[in-house]
């Protein structure tokens, strides 16, 4: 215990792996946060500012202005804005000035008058031909249940027209969420440099610390288990941390599902570690190479697991699918999306245990490794 | 015997480090291990603690075979490497208290040993520091704390004491004379004379991986024909006099350098008398004079041929 603790201080105050492990993360998520958050402002619905021109109203065009005004989205934002104009020079203008994106004049039918043809003015339109289609149906309820006037439009709308981006299925409800578990799978390699730290404090050919180590009567492999779960625990608080930063601070709302993807971070996290501190075993070379190799492994993971450039893993599956099968990143990154985008909980747990499996091991080779206890030269 | 090395062979690809060195350490000794750099003296202890695979040889301590599995044998051996061995993380408090608890289990027995080591090392204003922000020496005297903290019965000291100053290595050495008194075995290696010659109950010398003199200082000393160098400042020699003084009984060698004339005599009596009275039949005139008994360095020159230091 007195060591677990001991080791929990060490990484904690080993300022440059924290960087990489918890700011690094969170910093990307604020880029991803701001930038993202913008880019899907922008095609979120707003409500769609149109214009009504009736120089003498009926109670047939009331009747239109009122469900124009009462037609809704699911969550109850209008979807559109409405403004009344006296006469078509004013209507005009306005149009113009891009204050409205187009105006209806009502006379024995319905006519749109847009500048320009873009989804906004084809809402309109859309509007307009789904209430000429439904004119009597809507007529007849408002007659005898005024009250479920706006029901029966909403109903309409949300058959007949996708206003907005509908995800395939499972609980996504923003298409960038995928970024962010993007995100978490990076977090989940970093743990790499805490594999590799543990690996080099052990090694009494690569740190001093570990030559004393070595010589204490403390068991190795007993040393190295508690250096394992100290930053094991460590890193999976760590990675609660992130996760709990995209999903209270950059309000990613994974749903149900987040209970199972902070497991997928921890079995992630693990393997993190588990590679890093092969890297620091196996391979032969100073304590640079090591961190190079640490990188190098960080990098090939992640791009490969389509962490930079998505298109990646389905080119792979074409030529070679083996590596989306055991790559760690594309493990981690699948695990989640397989629950989000599909809501497969088969293959999560698929991809959950084959990353286990990995995990176990690399750490079975770095222990296997490790029980040469002299070594060459120091 | 509490360390039994047998014919130890050492290589580093064609280098040989250790070539068939012995070496027995009694119980109680300070025992010094003196050579120049590259000798072999970390090399050795290395061996003995079973970190270094080594080509030949056997090692005992403790009368059993050293293993990297002795457990038992480790937990009574004290290790205090050439190079600092400490996390930057932890503190000196911290240090001490990690390095014990890999020998000592127990919590409220541990304090107190972390206590006393911090005690001995002087480090009591500096528990909270972190290794960065202590000077060379203090860095030094916390590796001394991490290796001995936890009381054990052979203490492997290598080169404790480089960049410490005077003061503190006087109490550093102080201090290792005291473990000894409270019985424990001491191996000391180091390339500074001095230090060997004044704690050291018995001294193997060094050189190119072998063992090449074994003794007392004064055994050793007295291995050597060098029996005293006595140094007289003169200003002015002239080379016949120079040569008169090389034909004294027992002169092995002269030198003169800086105005300064150095005799080397072996074992005999009245060389001090001779030489003066050379000196003033020839009419030298002379100023500060001085005798030396030979060092250890001497021993080391003559068995070498060259200077324990470079
Ligand atoms: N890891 C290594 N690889 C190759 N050669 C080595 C290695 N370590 C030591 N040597 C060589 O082995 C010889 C003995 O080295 P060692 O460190 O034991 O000397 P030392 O007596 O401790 O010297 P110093 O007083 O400088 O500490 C030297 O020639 C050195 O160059
Ligand atoms: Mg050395």
């Amino acid at each position: 215990m007195l060591h677990f603790i001991y080791r929990i201080k060490l990484m904690l105050r080993q300022r440059t792996g924290m960087f990489w492990c918890l700011l690094f993360p969170v910093f990307l998520g604020m880029l991803f946060y701001f930038m993202l958050g913008n880019i899907e402002n922008l095609e979120q619905f707003h409500e769609v500012p149109v214009g009504i021109l009736a120089t003498d109203m009926e109670s047939s065009g009331e009747m239109f202005v009122e469900t124009l005004k009462s037609a809704g989205t699911e969550d109850g934002t209008p979807m559109f804005a409405v403004t009344e104009y006296e006469d078509k020079d004013e209507a005009n203008q306005a149009l113009d000035a891009e204050e409205i994106n187009g105006y209806i004049t009502i006379g024995t039918d319905y006519a749109l008058t847009v500048k320009e043809s873009d989804i906004n003015s084809s809402i309109i339109k859309m509007f307009i031909d789904q209430y000429m289609q439904n004119e009597a149906l809507i007529k007849e309820v408002a007659m005898t249940h005024p009250e479920r006037v706006q029901e029966l439009v909403m109903q309409m709308f949300s058959e007949e027209a996708e206003i907005k981006e509908i995800p395939l299925a499972g609980q996504d409800k923003s298409p960038y969420t995928q970024y962010f578990y993007a995100l978490l799978a990076m977090t989940c390699l970093f743990a790499a440099n805490v594999g590799l730290v543990n690996g080099i404090d052990i090694q009494a050919d690569l740190s001093m610390v570990a030559a004393r180590r070595n010589v204490a009567p403390a068991k190795k492999m007993r040393q190295v288990m508690v250096d394992f779960l100290a930053s094991y625990f460590m890193y999976c608080v760590l990675a609660t941390l992130v996760l709990g930063i995209c999903i209270f601070v950059y309000k990613q709302d994974f749903g149900s599902n987040a209970g199972f993807i902070l497991l997928g971070t921890w079995v992630g996290s693990f393997v993190g570690i588990a590679a890093g501190t092969m890297i620091a075993v196996v391979f032969k070379g100073d304590r640079q190479k090591k961190q190079g190799l640490c990188v190098a492994f960080f990098l090939i993971s992640s791009f490969f697991g389509g962490l930079q450039w998505g298109d990646i893993t389905y080119y792979l599956e074409k030529s070679c699918p083996i590596v989306n099968r055991l790559n760690p990143a594309t493990l981690i990154v699948n695990s989640f999306k397989s629950l989000a985008v599909f809501g497969d909980y088969q293959q999560y747990a698929v991809n959950l245990i084959t990353l286990f499996l990995i995990g176990l091991l690399f750490l079975m080779i770095s222990i296997w490794k490790l029980r040469r206890t002299q070594y060459a030269s120091l | 015997m509490v360390v039994e090395i047998e014919n130890l062979v050492k290589r580093y690809g064609d280098l040989v480090a250790l070539d068939h060195f012995n070496l027995a350490i009694e119980e109680g000794e300070v025992f010094g291990l003196l050579g120049p750099n590259g000798s072999g003296k970390s090399t050795t202890i290395h061996c003995l603690l079973s970190l270094l695979k080594y080509d030949k040889g056997t090692i005992r301590v403790f009368g059993q075979e050293m293993k990297p599995t002795s457990y038992d044998i480790k937990k009574d051996i004290g290790v205090i490497m050439q190079n600092v061995a400490v996390f930057d993380e932890l503190t000196v408090y911290e240090n001490i208290d990690y390095f014990c608890g890999l020998y000592i289990r127990e919590q409220k027995e541990r304090k107190q040993l972390v206590k006393e080591a911090i005690d001995f090392v002087e480090l009591q204003d500096y528990r909270k520091f972190y290794p960065k922000k202590l000077s060379g020496g203090l860095l030094r005297r916390l590796n001394i704390a991490c290796g001995i903290a936890h009381k054990p019965r052979l203490i492997i000291l290598d080169e404790p004491t480089v960049a410490v100053d005077p003061q503190s290595r006087n109490k550093i050495l102080e201090g290792i004379q005291r473990l000894n008194k409270e019985g424990a075995t001491i191996i000391y290696t180091s390339h500074y004379m001095e230090e060997v010659e004044q704690i050291c109950t018995r001294i193997a010398i060094m050189d190119k991986g072998k063992n090449v003199a074994l003794g007392t200082k004064d055994e050793l000393k007295a291995m050597i024909d060098l029996g005293e160098t006595i140094s007289v400042e003169i200003l002015e020699l002239a080379d016949e006099v120079k040569e008169a003084v090389g034909r004294l009984p027992h002169v092995i060698k002269v030198s003169y350098e800086n105005y300064l004339l150095k005799v080397k005599f072996s074992k005999g009596k009245h060389n001090l008398l001779r030489l003066l009275d050379l000196l003033k039949e020839q009419e030298v005139g002379f100023g500060g004079l001085h005798s030396e008994l030979p060092t250890l360095n001497d021993v080391f020159l003559e068995i070498t041929g060259k200077e324990l230091r470079d």
